[in-house]
């Protein structure tokens, strides 16, 4: 067989059943090959590679199975590379396929070419060119096995066309062994031990979960953990549903636009067991202030993440599955020997987080004209089924969904945090939808946002991927406007957008899809349910308030006690 | 505080490694003072040896990124008390008259290095040494007209 039959064949061994991608000249033999495995492999055909990237990583994070998406040589492998880096901030596990020109014309600015080794080195998990056919059954599953292993990532394959012409024997593994690569799953019990101890014996203590929780798919074992010890729980925004938002020790996520009883826990608490999270400077503001009166302890698969943006009182590595696992146990251990029926140290301080939770809950059935975004969030929490999936762009109308949405279930929340790529909504939308078919799919977007890949309506079309774009339209680049109003006295720079043009109504139809404009808050919920009934791609244009702010906030690389805004009694002033 | 510290790293032998090593290094903005890059008595693994100045956080944190590297296999500090550390350095200088390459030669010998060419205009040392080692002799050939100095960067083993 030549070595694009055999790269078709180890995708189906690994499980793939469906890529993004689209043709060009280095891509020729592979889709040719495609056209044997129609009942095995289908390719979706995007209209913009970055469409395929952000696809496969909707993909991913629907699903927990590695994305693909497959471009051809140059602009079309450069187009993925936003993408592959939104992939590598957020650790989703995707392939990127790239063709690339014969072996013999590398280096030699060939039609088409582009060093996609060199330019997505600091972007991937790992990357490799395939020069010899026979090497591309095991590099194939090893990309798979990097990518979907220990800590999540993107991982790159350059393919030259002529690997792809190129015949093999080679057989197609089950699996490889990688010398230098070996996670740790199990923690060490010293360490667990330790860790069940400062939580008993804290007086304030909290859980912060991260989307390290959702890819090691342990939401199962932190509810187990927090319904044993009634600790609080707060989450990063990518751990966002590892844990039931309803359940009343959920206190929601932290950070620059987190809940305020979040951020206040984070404040407070004397113990704080962080797992599968990063630290990212969105949750921490100032460093030097962040948990002064905190002693973490730190839960990553990755050593690396440990001890690099805040000191830590204690090391726990290893897979978040486990490690929960392994500390259900022994914390009941612990409570049944210790505790023996008392109450713990810290069961006042569960009650007053349970109360403050309950407080900070927003009404958002506000039925102000122009339209208040909140509204738009209460309406798709009230529609919202348990395993329905909301997706977003990157914006004010992001933060708005991240800060007001409950959602109950991992995998259920797709939302570009690391690199906040706008344009990722409807691709993230799309991609969600091929791997969970039978469930809805929101796209929460915004007018800027949505412009940006917003030709993937196509794709939805052609597919029928049936996908929701909610577009908040407030005629700004609002998150930016919002910053120039609260930092630079509303010297607005660049953030205007116009204030018909594009009617994206129109837009979806010149794809021959619906669309409904909304302008007053009585025809929102309606607006949502008719595009629940459309058996395609129904696009909402929403008319929003135009200067609303989303807050509360902590202002850039601040402390978080300085956090304003919202219902927020006055800055600084939690409850 | 801010120290010398030199890291050892064995890596797979594939195309584009020591461009990903060094790239780790600068988007991670770690400093590098030098590198040496060459085989080990394992054919398809490299050694390459870097100095980096820097503190014991951001050693820490160099030692973990590298390690995610997948083509690294191992990493480690070589530390300056346990490990042999040598580099070599040619040094060329012009060549005036026989009395002052004789002087040349004999502050040569005191310190280890060795005349290894010479040409119409100019002469040529190597000294392999310590990176102190081959400082203080290229101050004390600083007297002469010093016309190019090639230094490989460091590099060492542990052998007590």
């Amino acid at each position: 067989m030549r070595g694009s039959e055999a790269f078709i064949k180890t995708m189906i061994k690994q499980g793939t059943d469906k890529t993004f991608g689209y043709p060009g000249g280095k891509l020729i033999p592979l889709f040719d090959d495609y056209l044997e495995f129609e009942d095995k492999i289908n390719n979706i055909l995007v209209r913009h590679e970055q469409g395929a990237a952000h696809a496969a990583e909707g993909y991913a994070k629907a699903s927990g199975k590695p994305g693909v998406c497959l471009a051809t040589s140059g602009p079309g492998a450069t187009n993925l590379v936003t993408g592959i880096m939104d992939a590598q901030m957020d650790n989703i596990p995707i392939i990127a396929v790239g063709g690339q020109v014969a072996t013999k014309q590398i280096g030699n600015d060939a039609f088409q070419e582009s060093d996609m080794i060199g330019v997505t080195a600091p972007i991937t998990k790992h990357n490799f060119q395939i020069r010899n056919a026979g090497e591309i059954p095991p590099k194939v599953t090893k990309a798979y096995h990097l990518c979907r292993t220990g800590r999540p990532g993107p991982v790159y394959i350059d393919l030259p066309s002529d690997t792809q012409m190129q015949e093999t024997n080679a057989d197609i593994p089950e699996k490889v062994n990688i010398v230098s690569y070996n996670p740790q799953i199990k923690a060490n019990p010293d360490v667990i031990a330790k860790t069940a101890k400062m939580l008993l014996n804290a007086e304030r203590p909290m859980i912060l979960a991260g989307g390290g929780v959702i890819c090691a798919e342990a939401a199962k074992e932190l509810a187990e953990l927090v319904e044993l010890t009634k600790i609080p729980v707060a989450t990063s925004m990518q751990g966002k549903g590892a844990i039931d938002e309803r359940h009343p020790l959920s206190l929601g996520m932290v950070g620059m636009h987190g809940r305020k009883v979040a951020n206040y826990a984070s404040i407070e608490t004397d113990v704080m067991f962080a797992i599968g999270c990063r630290f990212s400077d969105r949750i921490t503001g100032n460093l030097d202030t962040y948990a002064e009166k905190t002693k973490i302890i730190h839960s990553d698969v990755d050593p690396a993440e440990i001890g690099k943006n805040v000191d830590v009182e204690l090391a726990v590595v290893g897979d978040a599955k486990s490690v929960l696992a392994d500390l259900v146990i022994t914390m009941k251990h612990y409570i049944e020997k210790e505790l023996a029926g008392n109450s713990s140290n810290y069961s006042e301080w569960t009650k007053k987080m349970k109360q403050y939770a309950k407080e900070c809950n927003c009404n958002g059935d506000i039925d102000s004209h122009p339209v208040n975004p909140k509204k738009i969030i209460h309406e798709v929490n009230k529609r919202l089924g348990e395993k329905d999936i909301v997706a977003t762009g990157v914006g004010q109308h992001q933060m708005y969904a991240m800060h007001f949405l409950r959602m109950r279930h991992p995998r259920t929340f797709i939302s570009s945090g690391g690199a906040g790529t706008m344009g990722s909504g409807l691709p993230f939308a799309m991609g969600a939808k091929v791997a969970k078919p039978d469930v809805n799919v929101f796209d929460i977007d915004g007018d800027g946002s949505f412009q940006m890949t917003m030709q993937e309506l196509g794709t939805c079309k052609e597919h029928n991927i049936k996908t929701m774009p909610i577009i908040f339209r407030n005629n700004y680049l609002g998150m930016v406007r919002q910053w120039l109003e609260l930092f630079k006295d509303k010297r607005y720079s660049q953030v205007n957008l116009p204030k018909k043009d594009p009617d994206f109504i129109k837009i979806a139809e010149a794809y021959n899809l619906k669309g409904t404009k909304i302008a007053r808050a009585s025809e929102i919920g309606e607006g949502i349910d008719n595009a629940m009934k459309d058996e395609e791609t129904h696009v909402l244009e929403i008319d929003v308030e135009e200067e609303s702010n989303i807050l509360p906030m902590l202002p850039p690389a601040g402390n978080l006690k300085d956090a304003f805004g919202g219902c927020m009694k006055s800055p600084g002033k939690y409850f | 505080m801010k120290h010398i510290h030199i890291i050892s790293m064995i890596v797979e032998d594939n195309p584009g490694v020591l461009a990903k090593v060094t790239g780790l290094f600068a988007r991670r903005n770690f400093n590098i003072d030098t590198v040496t890059v060459g085989k080990t008595d394992v054919e398809s693994h490299t050694k390459i040896v870097i100095v980096v100045s820097a503190n014991n956080n951001i050693l820490e944190q160099i030692e973990k990124q590298c390690n995610k590297l997948i083509d690294v296999l191992e990493v480690k500090e070589l530390p300056k008390e346990d490990a042999t550390i040598s580099e070599l350095c040619l040094l060329k200088l012009e060549k005036k008259d026989d009395a002052e390459t004789g002087s040349m030669k004999e502050i040569a010998e005191e310190s280890g290095a060795r005349m290894i060419d010479s040409g119409e205009d100019c002469i040529l040392f190597e000294i392999s040494s310590t990176p102190d080692k081959i400082n203080e002799f290229i101050s004390s050939m600083k007297k002469y007209n010093i016309l190019d100095i090639s230094r490989s960067g460091v590099t060492g083993i542990i052998c007590k």
